[in-house]
């Protein structure tokens, strides 16, 4: 197991007739050698295990034993906790605050102006998004809301700390904003069983999953995807003001401004930098898994954009999504000849 | 009335094979098949190998029925033995496809959250996401490839799950039997955003890359 094998400081040997006397700690133990004529490279291997040689060298090199003679004596001394390895990973991480900022430029600076403005985006900012996408897309936003709850507290019992303290505070923040959304929904007559029964959009559901998977199985993943589900301040104000243009019921607006203004006073566009500040060391290997969820996290909601457009623009399946709805999306193509399904018979 | 996870079953089975009827891109599979394109593949079946692990210990941990925890670790256990990691075709960082990790997300959650529900979810990826039949053709006799074709063997296997737990003696709530059906749409759905990405991929003649 030792790859640059080093006696521990404060370890001291001596040969005697029969054998090496050994003291650690206030213990003295004995290697007592049959073959007198081992004493000689049992107390020069000992003084080569200074951290500097790499055990195979070691093997190599050692006189007048046997590789299974240095590996019965590597084992007794590391039984008697004498031994530790010199060699370790050379560190080529970052903080958690140097991580973030290289993956906040990767997302802003790189993915993003790859992937253009969404069509969903261009419309609503020039006032001609469809009524019922802005219907949708509020249904859809009432779902994220509604399932933030359960997204975010796995991750909570795994939290220590100051950054426990923090993410509950988040927690606390984001409580229950699902019924800021339902009432902007109810402004448009929508009644609160038929919010509460609508059935989200498959993306809708993929991103929170995302979330809620990362919050049970992967922290840091977890807690770098907030920043791009938490908008910034001047996109919720552009939101606002984009929505004010279409003839909707004030408080169909006031729920979601509500939801906003939550979100911007408790500054939550900073979640992801604050949580991170707490984290000083994120590995080579972390940053790759994290920089690929991120990239997921990101194609997914450009598909979740894409999904909500095409859906609520089809006039034929209605608002809102129920088990009823005519299942025919129409980002999805109909099937042509379809494989007959496996049998499951219970 | 009561439900039971075999009657909830049997009804989101029926919901499935209609969804599956609009949502499913037989041309895809079939162009994947006349390509003999396997690359695209090994790395999905790797990845979803990884995630029915993790999915799959969840429900464990969270199942409150002992038969449902003996079966479950069964399965685990001949998962486990598959030891797909150290395959050869393994690439170094398999390409993450959006909607196969909306899949096994909805899985994992469920698992952690739902038991039941996750028992009869899970058995839509083979059923009606992943083609098996072509699957079995692209697999069978390819040298090295043998360990993913018993992936696929017992993703077929994992079908007969709910069956094994004892479908007819466990019983739901209608919250659940609801979420169950609502679950079953994402799914199906999901299940053919997953196959218009793999015809996105061979289109590009690319595998997507995580940067």
């Amino acid at each position: 197991m030792y790859t640059f094998p080093k006696l521990k400081q404060g370890c001291s040997f001596a040969a005697h007739a029969n054998g090496v006397r050994f003291e650690y700690c206030g213990q003295t133990f004995n290697l007592a050698l049959d073959n007198t004529a081992l004493i000689n490279p049992v107390v020069g291997f000992i003084s080569a295990l200074d951290g500097t040689r790499r055990l195979a060298d070691l093997r190599e090199t050692a006189d007048g034993l046997t590789p299974a003679e240095i590996d019965q004596l590597l084992t007794l001394l590391d039984r008697q906790y004498c031994i530790v390895d010199a060699w370790s990973m050379p560190l080529s991480g970052s903080s958690g605050t140097d991580f973030l900022a290289e993956l906040e430029e990767l997302y802003h600076c790189k993915w993003l102006p790859e992937q253009g403005e969404t069509e969903f985006a261009t419309l609503l900012f020039d006032g001609t998004a469809p009524k019922p996408v802005l219907i949708g897309w509020t249904f859809e936003y009432y779902h994220v809301t509604r399932m933030a709850h359960d997204s975010i507290a796995p991750a909570l019992p795994r939290a220590h700390g100051e950054f426990g303290r923090r993410l509950h505070k988040y927690f606390l923040e984001e409580y229950r904003h699902d019924k800021l959304l339902a009432t902007s929904l109810v402004a448009l007559g929508y009644s609160n069983d038929q919010i509460s029964e609508s059935i989200p959009l498959s993306y809708t559901a993929a991103i929170m999953n995302l979330l809620a998977s990362w919050a049970r199985v992967d922290l840091l993943s977890f807690m770098a995807s907030l920043f791009v589900f938490e908008r910034s301040d001047v996109n919720e104000d552009i939101y606002l003001e984009a929505l004010r243009k279409y003839a909707l019921p004030s408080h169909f607006i006031d729920g979601q401004a509500t939801h906003n203004a939550i979100n911007i006073g408790e500054d939550h566009g900073a979640i992801t930098r604050e949580l991170f500040r707490f984290i000083d060391y994120v590995s080579p290997s972390d940053k790759r898994r994290i920089i690929a969820n991120l990239r997921v996290l990101q194609q997914s909601m450009k598909n979740w954009n894409a999904q909500i457009l095409a859906y609520y623009s089809d006039p034929y399946l209605g608002i809102p999504r129920t088990r009823k709805s005519p299942w025919t999306s129409s980002i999805l193509q109909p099937a042509q000849t379809a494989d007959e399904p496996m049998e499951i018979s219970l | 009335m009561l439900n039971t996870l075999g009657g909830v079953a049997d009804e989101a089975s029926k919901l499935a094979q209609e969804l599956h009827q609009r949502f499913y891109r037989h041309d895809v599979w079939e162009q994947l098949l006349e390509r003999g394109e396997r690359t695209l593949l090994d790395a999905a079946l790797l990845r979803f190998y990884d995630r029915t692990l993790g999915f799959t210990s969840a429900a464990i941990k969270g199942s409150e029925h002992h038969l449902v925890e003996e079966q479950l670790s069964q399965h685990l256990v001949k998962l486990q033995k598959l030891d797909l990691w150290n395959a050869p075709m393994a690439p170094p960082d398999a390409p993450l496809l959006p909607a196969l990790e909306a899949i096994a997300n909805q899985l994992l959650v469920l698992a952690d959250s739902n038991v039941l529900t996750f028992l009869i979810v899970q058995t839509f990826p083979f059923r009606f996401t992943w083609s098996v039949p072509h699957l079995k053709v692209l697999y069978k006799n390819s040298s090295g490839k043998d360990g993913l074709l018993r992936f696929i063997q017992l993703g077929e296997r994992g079908v007969n799950l709910p069956k094994l737990c004892g479908a007819r003696d466990i019983q739901l709530s209608e919250r659940t039997r609801r979420r169950a059906l609502d679950e079953t749409i994402l799914m199906l759905e999901m299940g053919g955003r997953f196959t218009d990405e793999l015809a996105l991929c061979l289109d590009a003649h690319a595998v997507p890359n995580a940067r």
